[in-house]
């Protein structure tokens, strides 16, 4: 309890210090009376009683002071009163200060926005109960993709001899079902998964339970888990909602339980979990691949060893059925990496940035300290003579640089907490976990100790320089004269540092801007202005095949071509830039060995205008027309791609390809030219177009009517839409947008990571200009002196000029020459997130460079006025 | 003043504190006068240094002081002895004559 009593008396001493001095005179006061008394007694003169009494006790007011300094506040008051002081002469210099604050808090608040971001994308594990066991389960084939989908039996077969999983489910990537009954028809997000994808991740439901086993094999399949978001907006959060039943695709659900907030698998935005059962043929069935699977490992078992394991399954399972699955292996992820990889590249190089910024920000404010400690070397001399010693004056000084930093990062943090906000907002759908995403204490802590750190090694240079000279050596100067200049050294560093660093950045974003505007440009291969897309997708419970599937699209199409503004109007099953996509492997006629289970093609149903309405030019042969019927010849259309791919050589037109060895054949009847498909930045892949009226496939009950108009064709989106429901009142409108919006969301993701990342360079250019300003105004100002001399000896305008531009321009070229070689180190890790466009790319680095050179030499500017109307007269007077 | 007495080293000048106000609460020139008379006069606390080792003391919560008047009906500030300051002087008691002893023993030594 002792240093508790200590903390109290220094307490006290401090709040109530004034009383205690006021005790301790009194006290002394007691013992010289004592003292002198008794030197009287022995017969000694008053006087000189007096005088042995105050000698005996060595100087009253020495003991005072030392007797304070016992009681260990000494520190804490002189702190309050250097902080009372540093705040004053902050105040004193309002721009200095100003400008190092907003510096300080701009470059703090964006690194730790940043970092935020990150830290609760990539860097937190995932909100599953012991996260790092939760696997993506892929196959894989050489020849197709290191993450395919699964099939059905493979899973199956998995799920009943594997030993490595604690739990394994399956589950389809997120579909869009209709809700119907009250109000509008509604499009939700629904996610179909076995019963052990919830096990598997361990999360129970909050209200209810989450599926039983039954209910993924021959249970209930009617049942459904709802999320807390959509239990929030659509039943108002009502807890009677278990039992009660909604209407999915036009089926009664019961509801068995909600959801935890939070729960983001397979993605964010999933509305309702309905539970996912195989039929007995889809049990068997090797061939088409398209499940999903996430597992959890067995404690104690490494991802490798559990990779090498399934391996040994599925090869066991390839003697079995080699027409299958000969080749195939399987491929584990991580959940996390699996869930947030895709997104890694741009964030980790978006992170460098921002350390990059704060960086900068600490060698911008350590350039303005120090400009400002030089003005100070007098100041300090004068305090040095009259006696504080060094380990004061640093203490003094380190004071008032940490006022500055404290201030700076109490400015920051509320704008650290909106520029995370506003990330956020600015970031495009589908960046996963964005909503985990926070203000990190942790981080902020780090940015705000970092540049603290910097302001105080910075504040207390100025005293450390000041002891190695005698103070009246500096009290005796008159006016600073240019033998000063040397005192700048340090500044010149730390501007080159900045214009470097600035470079760099402004180089990264040149490289990012060139890829985004060579893809914005990339011909897509069709023209998308004027379109309006709009997807449906037929219920299974009202459109039982494919000649209800007909009806509709006929119906509907007939409509809205109908509508006034509408020029033409078809329809795709997968329109570019959207959907997932269908692809069938198949067999060509001429090369039956050809065939192989792995190779599949985009296949896509098409209405006879829909080559027309995206102006996709016809190459070859003929596109769809009315003659091709149900009962007609099966046809193709193919892109350019394909025919260049399967017949290199030949005319592709006459040929003939199947989906099965029995048939029936179809005959490319048409080349079409190529389309960008989901990812604009790969190159288009094959794929082959059959006509809607020849549709097979029953379950491929989606189509995007494409809308084309000679105006805005958002002003065609609710009519379409009623036209629409003129046909079916309870069919379910997934989404209305322009094409040109979906080709711009394309380009969302990274359109956001270039913006950001120029923002920064955008402030890293605005600060490494602001240093170059401050210290070549700085200069002129400690040299007006030796100007004036220049001038009065008869210097003219010329000199002066190339005096000041030399000392800027020179800075300038040495920051942009180091940046150059920064850069051309540093842009390489650029190279994951370029296109068309080289990390080295010289036309970018020396346009980069002409930008900073001529901003810079714009910043010399007004210290170069200062410089030339300073009058001999008046400064040497 | 010479080397040979009076010169007391700190934790020293604590110790006799300690032990003069173990016998009653006494004010600050009343402990440099008993310490000077106990040794008859072979110790002279330095009193320059006297009131900061009280205040020291005080602030480590050995000792605890408040105003009293003296038998000259004068205002005086009394220190006294805490439970803490006892427990103090005992093992700094203890510790001293272990090395007084020591250093005896040395110095006996041919």
């Amino acid at each position: 309890m002792r240093w508790l009593t200590d903390l109290w008396f220094r307490a006290l001493a401090l709040v109530r210090g004034s009383r205690l001095d006021e005790e301790l005179q009194e006290e002394i006061a007691f013992h010289l009376e004592m003292e002198t008394e008794k030197n009287l007694a022995a017969g000694i003169e008053p006087e000189e009683a007096r005088r042995l009494a105050r000698r005996h006790l060595g100087g009253a007011e020495r003991v005072r002071l030392h007797t304070r300094d016992a009681w260990g506040v000494r520190w804490a008051q002189e702190l309050l009163l250097d902080l009372r002081y540093g705040l004053r002469s902050l105040a004193k210099t309002p721009g200095v200060t100003g400008a190092s604050l907003t510096i300080l808090a701009v470059a703090l608040a964006a690194a730790t926005a940043l970092f935020s971001l990150v830290d609760g994308i990539l860097l937190r594990p995932l909100p599953y109960p012991a996260p790092e066991r939760l696997v993506a389960v892929w196959e894989t084939h050489p020849e197709r993709s290191e993450k395919n989908v699964v099939s059905t039996a493979s899973f199956v077969d998995w799920t009943e001899r594997e030993r490595v999983f604690e739990d394994l489910g399956a589950y389809y990537q997120e579909v869009g079902i209709g809700l119907t009954g009250e109000g509008d028809p509604l499009q939700v997000t629904a996610a179909m998964v076995t019963p052990g994808v919830l096990t598997t991740l361990g999360v129970d439901a909050s209200l209810g339970r989450t599926f039983v086993p039954e209910e993924g094999e021959d249970g209930d399949a009617d049942v459904v888990i709802l999320s807390d978001g959509f239990w929030r907006r659509r039943f108002g959060a009502d807890p009677g909602i278990l039992g009660e039943t909604v209407r999915l695709d036009g089926v009664e659900h019961r509801v068995v339980g909600v959801m935890p907030p939070g729960m983001a698998f397979p993605t964010p935005g999933t509305d309702v979990w309905l539970p996912l059962q195989f039929s007995e043929s889809a049990r068997n069935d090797r061939k088409s691949h398209s499940l999903r699977v996430v597992g959890r490992l067995e404690t104690g078992i490494s991802l490798e060893a559990a990779e090498e394991q399934m391996n040994r399954l599925e090869a066991a399972l390839a003697e079995e059925h080699p027409e299958f699955l000969s080749g195939w292996g399987v491929n584990l992820v991580p959940l996390h990496e699996e869930t947030v990889g895709q997104v890694r590249p741009a964030l980790a190089v978006l992170l460098g940035a921002s350390g990059l910024l704060l960086l900068l920000g600490c060698v911008n404010v350590a350039n303005l300290l120090l400009a400002r400690s030089v003005n100070r070397d007098r100041e300090i001399a004068v305090r040095q003579a009259l006696g504080a010693s060094r380990s004061r004056l640093i203490r003094q000084l380190l004071t008032e640089s940490l006022a500055l930093g404290l201030l700076g990062g109490a400015a920051a943090l509320p704008m650290a907490v909106w520029a995370t906000r506003s990330l956020r907002a600015l970031a495009p759908a589908g960046i996963p976990r964005l909503e985990e995403t926070a203000v990190d204490t942790r981080v902020f802590a780090f940015a705000f100790a970092l540049t603290l750190a910097t302001s105080l090694l910075i504040g207390v240079l100025p005293a450390l320089r000041s002891s190695r000279t005698d103070p009246a050596d500096r009290l005796h100067v008159g006016p600073p004269t240019s033998a000063d200049a040397g005192g700048t050294r340090p500044l010149d560093l730390l501007v080159v540092c900045e214009v470097a660093l600035s470079l760099v950045l402004l180089i990264g974003a040149g490289l990012l801007g060139r890829s985004l505007w060579t893809l914005s440009r990339i011909d897509p291969g069709f023209e998308f202005r004027g379109v309006l897309a709009v997807s449906l997708d037929l219920p299974r419970s009202s459109y039982a095949g494919t000649a209800e599937h007909l009806r509709f699209y006929e119906h509907a199409l007939e409509r809205v071509r109908a509508l006034p503004g509408v020029v033409e109007a078809s329809a795709i099953s997968d329109p570019p830039l959207i959907g997932a996509g269908t692809s069938r492997s198949f067999i060509l006629e001429e090369n039956p060995e050809r065939q192989r289970s792995a190779e599949t093609v985009d296949y896509r149903l098409a209405t006879d205008d829909y080559f027309r309405t995206l102006r996709i030019p016809l190459l070859e042969g003929r596109v769809f027309g009315p003659s091709d019927r149900q009962d007609s010849p099966p046809v193709l259309v193919v892109n350019e791609a394909m025919a260049r791919r399967y017949w290199p050589e030949d005319d592709a037109l006459g040929r003939r390809l199947a989906f099965n060895a029995e048939g029936p054949w179809y005959e490319v009847v048409g080349v079409v030219g190529d389309t960008r498909y989901k990812d604009p930045e790969a190159p288009p892949p094959p794929a082959m177009y059959a006509p809607l009226r020849q549709k097979t496939w029953e379950w491929m009950s989606w189509m995007t009517l494409l809308v084309k108009t000679d105006g805005d064709p958002h002003t065609l989106a609710e009519p379409a839409r009623q036209a629409i429901w003129e046909v079916d009142p309870d069919l379910p409108i997934l989404a209305t947008r322009s094409v040109e919006e979906l080709a711009a969301d394309a380009l969302s993701r990274r359109r956001f990571h270039t913006t950001v990342f120029a923002l920064f360079a955008g402030v890293a250019l605005l600060l490494g200009v602001l240093g170059l300003y401050g210290v070549l105004a700085f200069s002129v100002e400690r040299r007006r002196r030796e100007i004036g001399i220049r001038m009065a000896l008869g210097a003219r305008k010329g000199s002066v000029t190339r005096l000041v531009l030399g000392r800027g321009a020179g800075l300038a070229a040495a920051g942009i020459a180091l940046g150059t070689v920064v850069a051309l180190g540093l842009s390489q890790l650029l190279a994951a997130l370029l296109y068309g466009v080289r990390a080295t790319d010289p036309a970018t680095f020396v346009t980069v460079a002409l930008v900073l050179g001529t901003v810079a030499l714009v910043a010399c500017l007004p210290p170069l006025r200062r410089a030339l109307k300073i009058d001999p007269a008046r400064v040497l007077n | 003043m010479a080397k040979t007495k009076g010169d007391l080293i700190q934790g020293t000048l604590d110790m006799l504190i300690l032990k003069t106000l173990a016998l009653e609460p006494m004010h600050g020139w009343g402990i440099s006068e008993r310490i000077q008379q106990w040794s008859d006069d072979v110790l002279q606390p330095n009193q320059g240094s006297l009131y900061p080792a009280l205040h020291r003391l005080t602030r480590q919560g050995w000792i605890a002081s408040d105003w009293q008047t003296t038998e000259n009906n004068r205002r005086a500030k009394y220190y006294r002895l805490t439970a803490a300051g006892r427990r103090q002087l005992d093992e700094e008691t203890e510790h001293w004559l272990r090395l007084s002893r020591a250093v005896d023993r040395v110095l006996q030594t041919v």
